[in-house]
């Protein structure tokens, strides 16, 4: 739409042109290329909501390559996922990017990372479609061998092929203090500010019309319908901090516990037709558009042969101006999450399982639901 | 040339090439990972620092680690490969290939390190560098989005 190119066929070509860029990068650099081809099956008895009964297997070949110079080091990556059920959930992502990293004194050091990233989709999803640019900046200094801070300002600006609705840019500033006590226990305070621009966003919020729900996809189908004639745009800003206290017990055992709070201080109203896409949402950022808090804790430690890591995270999340599907009062939901995650590597074969249990209350029945997911995966590194 | 000319130059000569072996052994260039050598050390570290290594072309990670009874060196992995935030007083548990040396700290080539429960593979059983074959990121998933990623390693 608004005279923009759409893309198609599903980013399938991506893969094979990252695939030729090594044997550029060979013939110039000194270090480091690395290939991953990597499978994962997943079963999900819900995908995002629980519109539908959902099942996916899928295939996630990846190639990941660094290349390595001194302080800089270029990387690329990119991935499909070919899902057996439904090739319209099919995607493909590329990231090219570089770090330059350097000790300016043995305290100090800075950071300048820019990447450009591609996200394709295959089908009717290929209005998702986006490109990201993004500019990290950062420097991190050791006031004491056991205090350091780090300040970090992050730029990004991603651009959705055919939905202008979704693009936005986003300013993060970020400072934050770690302490690291004799008892093994490390302190860390950190204060940060998102600021987000959509600079398209159409004024009538029914412009994003949702659709019936397709079972055998899984998608709650919320698509874009209609025409949009008047578009303005729309920024606001997202103050955080966060408190986390983690403790080993001895080399072999870490916990940790944190807290964050986050504020909204404008009412989100004019991207009510933003969030009536969940779809877009992650790409977009969910991250961005609640008020709240999120507690978590969790463990980590080598079991056995196996890595083992555990967390459990509650969320109070607010949608300030987002009103429930049935014209009610704003959004307010509570989120319960478990994830556990078993690694071992055996050789150049690494052999994961991630099972995540979530269950979300809302006050808007659209986005009440229980998922359990359990993805087995598999690589081997060449 | 004279037998004294002739004993000079043999002389400097020796005095050079031996300088230039402690050279070489002090930047640590001369060790190797042996995997039939392999020990596991726990301990609190000390001192971390970076440090040119292997001719001084990668800027590696150095810690120093004490036990009740020694005091290890460790050689971690490139600075760019290792993504921890370090911090003196850790507990810290290597595993890697040893060499102990008379006239300096015992030295390990760490192939797997765990600290606070986080394990960080760093070469293979028979001593093969993971970086040298797998990037730091870990996935292309985990770069995407300008993550500052390259943090860590210590300083």
């Amino acid at each position: 739409m608004a005279g923009r190119k759409a893309a198609h066929g599903g980013g399938s070509l991506w893969l094979p042109l990252f695939l030729l860029l090594p044997l550029v990068l060979r013939a110039e650099g000194d270090k480091a290329l690395t290939v991953i081809p990597a499978m994962e099956l997943a079963y999900s008895s819900n995908l995002f909501l629980d519109s539908s009964q959902y099942a996916a297997t899928f295939l996630a070949p990846a190639v990941d390559l660094e290349w390595q110079k001194g302080d800089l080091s270029l990387f690329l990556s990119a991935d499909q996922r070919i899902f057996r059920e439904s090739s319209d959930l099919n995607t493909s992502g590329a990231t090219l990017g570089a770090t330059f990293a350097r000790a300016l004194t043995p305290r100090t050091t800075i950071i300048v990372s820019p990447d450009f990233s591609l996200e394709q989709f295959r089908g009717e999803f290929t209005y998702l479609d986006s490109n990201t640019f993004a500019l990290a900046l950062g420097v991190k200094h050791y006031f004491r061998p056991q205090v350091f801070s780090r300040l970090t300002a992050e730029v990004s600006a991603a651009r959705f092929s055919s939905e202008p609705a979704f693009d936005h840019s986003r300013l993060t500033l970020q400072a934050e203090t770690s302490l690291f006590f004799r008892s093994q226990t490390t302190v860390r305070l950190q204060t940060g500010f998102n600021w987000l621009r959509f600079p398209s966003v159409p004024l009538d919020s029914q412009s994003l019309a949702p659709e019936p729900v397709e079972p055998m996809t899984g998608r709650a189908g919320r698509r874009r319908s209609g025409t949009v004639t008047q578009i303005f745009s729309f920024a606001y800003g997202l103050p955080y901090v966060s408190l986390r206290m983690a403790q080993g017990i001895g080399p072999a055992v870490g916990l940790f516990a944190e807290f964050q709070r986050r504020w909204l201080a404008d009412d989100l109203a004019p991207l009510a037709a933003l969030a009536n896409d969940e779809w877009a949402m992650p790409g977009t950022g969910d991250t961005f558009t609640w008020d709240g808090e999120r507690w978590s804790a969790g463990l980590k430690a080598p079991l056995a042969g196996f890595d083992l890591a555990v967390d459990a995270a509650f969320l109070r999340k607010a949608y300030p101006g987002f009103s429930t599907a049935d014209g009610g009062v704003d959004r307010r939901d509570r989120q319960f999450l478990v994830r556990i995650l078993v690694e071992r590597s055996i050789g150049r074969l690494d052999v994961s399982m991630r099972t995540e249990l979530r269950r979300n209350e809302s006050s808007d029945e659209q986005f009440r639901y229980r998922m359990v997911a359990v993805r087995l995966g598999l690589g081997y590194t060449f | 040339m004279g037998r004294m000319q002739i004993s000079r130059a043999v002389f400097w000569g020796v005095a050079f090439l031996a300088a230039g072996m402690a050279t070489c052994a002090a930047d640590n260039s001369f060790h190797y990972f042996d995997p039939d050598r392999q020990v596991t050390f726990s301990g609190r570290l000390a001192a971390f620092r970076i440090e040119p290594m292997y001719a001084g072309r990668t800027p590696f990670i150095i810690l120093t680690v004490e036990s009740e009874e020694r005091t290890m060196r460790v050689e971690v992995a490139p600075r760019w490969f290792f993504r921890l935030d370090l911090a003196v007083g850790m507990q810290v548990r290597v595993t890697g290939s040893g060499i102990d040396r008379p006239d300096a700290p015992a030295w390990i080539i760490a192939r797997e390190l765990v600290i606070q429960g986080q394990r960080y593979e760093l070469r293979d059983a028979h001593g093969f560098p993971l970086w040298s074959r797998r990037g730091a990121g870990h996935g292309s998933e985990a770069r995407r989005g300008g993550n500052c990623r390259g943090w860590g390693g210590g300083v």
